[in-house]
């Protein structure tokens, strides 16, 4: 009886709930797809633009020239991030539709012009940028495209109805920024339009270079002022088709799968060779793989592991980048322990370095000495430290080093790669008696404690370095991080030299005279070097996978804001 | 009697069973009789064989390895099988056989130790729901109810956000999965044994809880206990598996079946270094499918309509 | 018998908000938030930047103040705003929830299609090599993790054999609203997940489906003379689908998060990438939603599963009034 009972009581349960959830589902408004409601917009939109491009367009190619991508499988992707304020990374699917002012080359050193056409210090102290746009630029929908535009940008991202806390943290760079981001004043004083195509910004410190490529016309007035800035703020807009200035245009999000980009006719170097470019979602970069080799899209970013598969088959290239990332092992000079000169150099000799890079990355890293690779930031004084167990250990006996308890190698990397290496690095100095254990967590956990120097001694990180002394900032400099533990406000606390290090980084940082910085950076590649303020290892390249049939095509697997020139208009599908 | 299975064979009963001089009575054991339908049951014999034979190999492994599990190997990385490495090396050029048979250990013990805490979480929390009743009877069945209709992947992923991964919090974790079945279950046999006159005595009799507990109780609800721990085995195996794959999973560099296998999410790998994937993939299978052979031969052997 | 659903109805409201208190808590108790998630650690973000989000997001409020906005804003109807990027969590949950259901609905199925049938036939035909077969295929596929099942049968019918495409729900570049295009794209990846429940029903039915040949009444229906076929379907199936019905009730609840991996393998944006996202974001307001819907949905379907056996079954009725 009992038994009877448990199960037609069960079998009712999961009657109603299975009913009540086949309700819920069925009840639940064309809830939907706000694709449906943006998809109309969309098509008057397009199509008012395709009444246009009848008379601007070429003679049709005999091709479908539809080029499907994943974009944004990567570290350096933000899948489906449209809202300014939410992202950090993601920018490479971006300038596919808003162009900045200029570009970087893949090496990250030249800088190539695209929607600006001259950009000048006009003070002595270097606080004044002139920057003049090229004539005759339009939005997708034919309206010219001025500086106008870029100051009603910087107006919303500072307005702090908008950008809320950060509209302060941005606009502090610029004069009368923070009082234009607090609510006292209107206007941004230090940001002046001279003329249609000429801006001026005076900043706060002196600006030795400018950053061009960081600065994105990514908001039209002509059709952003419609809304006030609460109401862009809210997001229900991102998803709208708004006027793009880059090679393409927008044509419709289809939530959670795709995005769609049309041919933009009004594209200054002139209309693309590609009709239609759709930058595919996944989940997964294996699924991604397997789609490439499907010939369901024609490039995806791919992992290392997958590389000398790839290489094998034909009908595809496999394009290897620098990834302007330093690998380190970062060191937590709180551990009284590690402030012992010795103790590091034994750590570093230790290391096969060279036996890493040949076994695990095939040869396709470059050894550091110090957190840059590129030649000019590297004196021709570094020390090497080549692989050296019997000196490691040496070291060590004269440091009488001793560990309280088994270190943990602290890493956000949860590759299949990165997680063999830290299994190797566990080896090499077990090897000469430094015990560690691998512990990957994810960067939430990783973010939350270690840059502040809590609970950590040793940890795997990678640090952008493309931009030189720039991007040592944050991590080497002593004033970066006033919640780090310690005296010594820093990730690594108070690392021998720390003021010098702190000073050099300035100067390379905010001096006008070019020599200055660049012997100023070397310094601190000496410093880093000879003092060893972290293990150094390598930069590695990163790969992406393209499909033979799309040509001119270009790939550089550089982090984040890096936006570097791919040639976007001049991928052509040839089969 | 319990009803018996149409389908099943009457044996005769011993000769001895009969009443005769003497009043010898020598009836079979109940578990005489459960071995006897166990053994009958070739699936379910094979089964516990393969089991024990994986058993013995996982507890001897530092016996029958030929190179420790962890020990890395530049020189030789990712070598198909050889008379050297008789499973190939893995991409740090560690033994395959080794790490096999190391991660046997750590899976099937995992897969034991969690199964036996989920018991043990269950039982107490049955127990008490049954025993007191009212107000935590109400509130532990409402929390049961609740839990176990949340899919399980859900609980999990939020329990290993809050702890991390790692072996130790995968015995905390996973047990918080499954003790709702055995809670049900107990409170059941419970709530069933409670009220029968013997109990009832022995409660007038003011006997403790914790005798009636043992002596009249658990033996009746040993039965299910036992099958329900060989099935969560096989589910636990499964489940840190998946956990491996999403990486949350026994952190490498200890070896285990399911952090083995994900390596086939790896096109290059599941495409041409089978020797990596292939042994944990078969062992994860052959395990999970014999402990289901294994519990539902011993369901059968001890109540063919045991409702589980 | 109102007084008894009344006082149950009373005890479920306090059970789920003890649930997402839980989760809650939890969600705020592990390591990292939100504004941790989002900021790589291969960039610069300066302090000043990264206490501004984390200001701007609400996060410098303590966890009861945030815990009693979110009981607000919910019991107004309002589930909130995805930290990641501010869609509304409401729809978004339901979308998902949809596209979660099907893949789940097509591939229960399925497994009830196909775990039955094979049951049947090879319970009629007991002993064939076609009955070892099937056993053999249908443990198999209860006996494999489910991600190695998706990854390996996306690689054979996707990538080798091409007869499916890899994953997704439409093709890109084509129309969302295509049914056609959309189940070309639900059938592998539903064939792959039933692969669990196919052994399950398959089990059943046979084990039940045995009992019940051998029972007696079919052994009088067919010395009574009634033509096999009739005796099958009539009597012997009819009974021996009762228990099975059951274990098909079981497994509803699975589809409402059990999809994750083959979800995660082929870019079904469903429930439980969804909830992987959030959990991996610390998305709290996300992972909220999620558990409430879930908890209200199953706690609703108690009740009116309880409901309804009261008025199935008499003897409930008057067991509860002498409560």
């Amino acid at each position: 009886m009992t038994a009877i009972k448990s199960t037609r009581r069960k079998f009712l349960r999961m009657a109603a709930l299975a009913g009540g959830s086949l309700a819920l589902a069925a009840c639940t408004p064309a809830v939907v797809e706000r694709t449906v409601v943006v998809e109309k917009e969309v098509e008057k939109v397009v199509t008012q633009v395709v009444e246009r491009t009848v008379v601007v367009e070429k003679e049709p190619t005999p091709v479908e020239q539809v080029m499907v991508g994943a974009f944004d499988v990567g570290p350096h992707g933000c899948p489906q991030c449209y809202d300014p304020l939410k992202r950090s990374v993601g920018y490479w699917w971006l300038t596919k539709m808003w162009a900045p002012l200029a570009f970087w080359d893949e090496t990250g050193t030249k800088a190539i012009p695209e929607l600006a056409e001259s950009w000048e210090p006009t003070s002595d102290d270097g606080r004044v940028w002139r920057i003049t746009l090229r004539p005759g630029l339009k939005w997708s929908d034919g309206e010219p495209l001025t500086m106008n535009d870029l100051r009603y940008q910087f107006r919303l991202m500072y307005n702090p109805e908008y950008a809320g806390e950060r509209a302060v943290t941005g606009a502090r760079y610029f004069v009368g920024g923070e009082a234009y981001a607090k609510g006292e004043a209107d206007d941004i004083t230090g940001i002046k339009v001279l003329d249609d195509l000429t801006i001026e910004l005076t900043y706060v410190d002196p600006m030795p270079i400018l950053n061009v490529s960081d600065i994105y016309f990514e908001f039209a007035e002509h059709f952003w002022s419609q809304f006030t800035p609460a109401e862009i703020a809210s997001g229900q807009h991102y998803g709208d088709a708004r006027p793009c200035c880059g090679p393409f245009m927008w044509s419709r999000w289809v939530k959670d799968q795709y995005t769609e980009a049309v041919a933009n006719p009004y594209y200054w170097r002139g209309r693309p060779k590609l009709d239609k470019l759709i930058n595919r979602y996944f989940d997964n970069e294996t699924t991604a793989v397997l789609a490439l080799q499907r010939g369901e899209i024609d490039f995806t970013y791919i992992g290392r592991d997958v590389v000398p598969s790839l290489k094998r088959v034909p009908g595809y290239t496999v394009i290897a980048g620098s990834s302007g990332v330093a690998n380190f092992i970062a060191l937590n000079f709180r551990e009284p322990i590690i402030q012992d000169l010795r103790v590091r150099q034994a750590m570093i000799y230790a290391l096969d370095r060279e036996k890493i890079i040949e076994t695990l990355y095939l040869g396709t890293a470059q050894k550091l000495n110090c957190l840059f690779s590129q030649a000019q930031f590297n004196p021709s004084d570094l020390t090497d430290y080549p692989y050296d167990p019997e000196k490691a250990k040496a070291l060590l006996a004269e440091a009488n080093f001793t560990q309280e308890a088994e270190w943990e190698l602290i890493t956000y990397y949860s590759d299949q790669l990165s997680t063999n290496v830290m299994q190797a690095i566990q080896k090499y100095w077990a090897d000469v008696g430094i015990k560690v254990r691998p512990r990957t967590v994810d960067v939430p956990t990783f973010n939350s404690f270690q840059p502040i120097g809590k609970d950590w001694v040793v940890s795997y990180i990678g640090q952008s370095h493309f931009r030189g002394a720039r991007d040592a900032m944050g991590r080497w400099a002593n004033d970066q991080r006033p919640d780090a533990l310690g005296e010594c406000k820093n990730m690594h606390g108070c690392y021998p030299s720390i003021d010098e290090v702190t000073a050099d980084l300035k100067i390379a940082t905010s001096s006008l005279d070019g020599a200055a910085r660049l012997e100023a950076t070397l310094n601190v590649a000496r410093t880093m070097n000879a003092e060893l303020t972290d293990i150094w290892m390598w930069a590695a390249e990163r790969y992406g996978a393209v499909n033979d049939r799309v040509k001119n095509f270009k790939f550089a697997p550089l982090p984040a804001n890096a936006g570097f020139y791919d040639q976007s208009e001049l991928w052509e599908i040839v089969p | 009697m319990r009803g018996h299975h149409p389908a099943a064979n009457q044996a005769a009963p011993p000769e001895s069973a009969y009443l005769s001089e003497g009043l010898k009575v020598s009836v079979e054991s109940p578990l005489h009789r459960a071995a006897r339908r166990f053994f009958r049951n070739r699936p379910a014999t094979i089964s516990l064989i393969v089991l024990a034979t994986m058993a013995l190999a996982a507890l001897a492994a530092p016996l029958i390895q030929r190179y420790p599990p962890d020990m890395i190997d530049l020189d030789n990385i990712s070598a198909p099988p050889t008379w050297e490495h008789w499973l190939g090396t893995d991409m740090l050029g560690r033994d395959v056989w080794s790490r096999v048979i190391h991660g046997g250990r750590v899976s099937l013990s995992l897969g034991l130790v969690a199964a036996l805490a989920t018991a043990t979480i269950g039982t107490f929390f049955g127990l008490l729901a049954g025993f007191l009743r009212g107000i935590v009877d109400t509130l532990i069945m409402r929390l049961v109810d609740v839990l176990m209709t949340i899919p399980g992947i859900l609980v999990l992923l939020i329990l290993v956000m809050y702890l991390g991964p790692g072996l130790g919090k995968l015995l905390i974790i996973l047990p918080a999965m499954g003790w709702m079945g055995t809670c049900r279950m107990m409170r059941g046999q419970v709530l069933s044994v409670r009220e029968v006159d013997y109990v009832l005595a022995a409660r007038c009799l003011g006997f403790p809880t914790w005798r009636i507990i043992v002596r009249q109780i658990l033996p009746n609800a040993f039965a299910p206990i036992l099958v329900g721990i060989t099935m969560s085995v096989g589910s636990i195996i499964l489940s840190e598996a998946g956990l491996s794959f999403l990486g949350l999973g026994v952190q490498p560099p200890t070896p285990s079946w399911g952090n083995m296998l994900q390596a086939a999410t790896v096109l290059h790998v599941l495409q041409e270094m089978l020797w990596l994937w292939l042994p944990p993939g078969i062992l994860i299978v052959v395990t999970v499918l014999c402990v289901n052979f294994l519990g539902d031969g011993l369901r059968d052997a001890i109540d063919p309509r045991m409702v589980l | 018998m109102g007084r008894y659903f009344l006082r149950r109805l009373l005890i479920y409201i306090p059970v789920g908000l003890l649930v997402t208190l839980l989760v809650f808590t939890l969600a705020d108790l592990a390591p990292g938030d939100p504004a941790d998630w989002l900021y790589s650690p291969e960039l610069n973000m300066t302090y000043e930047e990264i206490q501004a989000i984390k200001e701007s997001m609400g996060l410098n409020q303590s966890p009861v103040v945030r815990y009693v906005q979110w009981l607000r804003q919910t019991a107004q109807g309002n589930l909130g705003y995805r930290m990641k990027n501010g869609d509304p969590v409401g729809p978004l949950i339901a979308t998902r929830l949809k596209r979660t259901l099907v893949l789940g609905g097509v591939a229960t199925a399925f497994g009830i299609i196909v775990g039955l049938g094979l049951g049947i036939y090879t319970a009629l035909h007991q002993y064939s090599w076609f009955d070892h077969l099937s056993g053999v295929l249908a443990f198999l596929g209860i006996s494999m993790p489910a991600f190695f099942v998706g990854v390996l049968g996306l690689y054979i019918f996707g990538l080798k054999l091409q007869w499916f495409p890899i994953g997704g729900i439409t093709t890109p570049g084509g129309d969302p609203d295509d049914l056609r295009d959309f189940l070309y794209h639900l059938i592998l990846p539903a064939a792959l997940l039933s692969s669990n429940h196919v052994a399950g029903y398959f089990r059943y039915m046979r084990m039940s489906m045995l009992e019940v040949l051998h029972a007696d009444y079919l052994t009088t229906a067919r010395a009574k003379g009634m033509r096999e076929r009739i005796v099958i379907l009539r009597h012997a199936l009819r009974n021996a689908l009762l228990p099975v019905v059951t274990v098909i009730g079981a497994s509803i609840p699975g589809l409402f998060g059990g999809a994750v991996f083959i979800e995660t393998i082929f870019s079904w944006p469903g429930m439980g990438m969804l909830f992987i996202d959030g959990v991996n974001a610390r998305d709290y307001p996300l992972i909220m939603g999620v558990t409430l819907v879930m908890t209200s949905v199953i706690l609703l379907a108690n009740l009116l599963t309880d409901i309804a056996y009261s008025l199935v079954d008499p003897r409930i009725r008057l067991e509860t009034r002498s409560n």
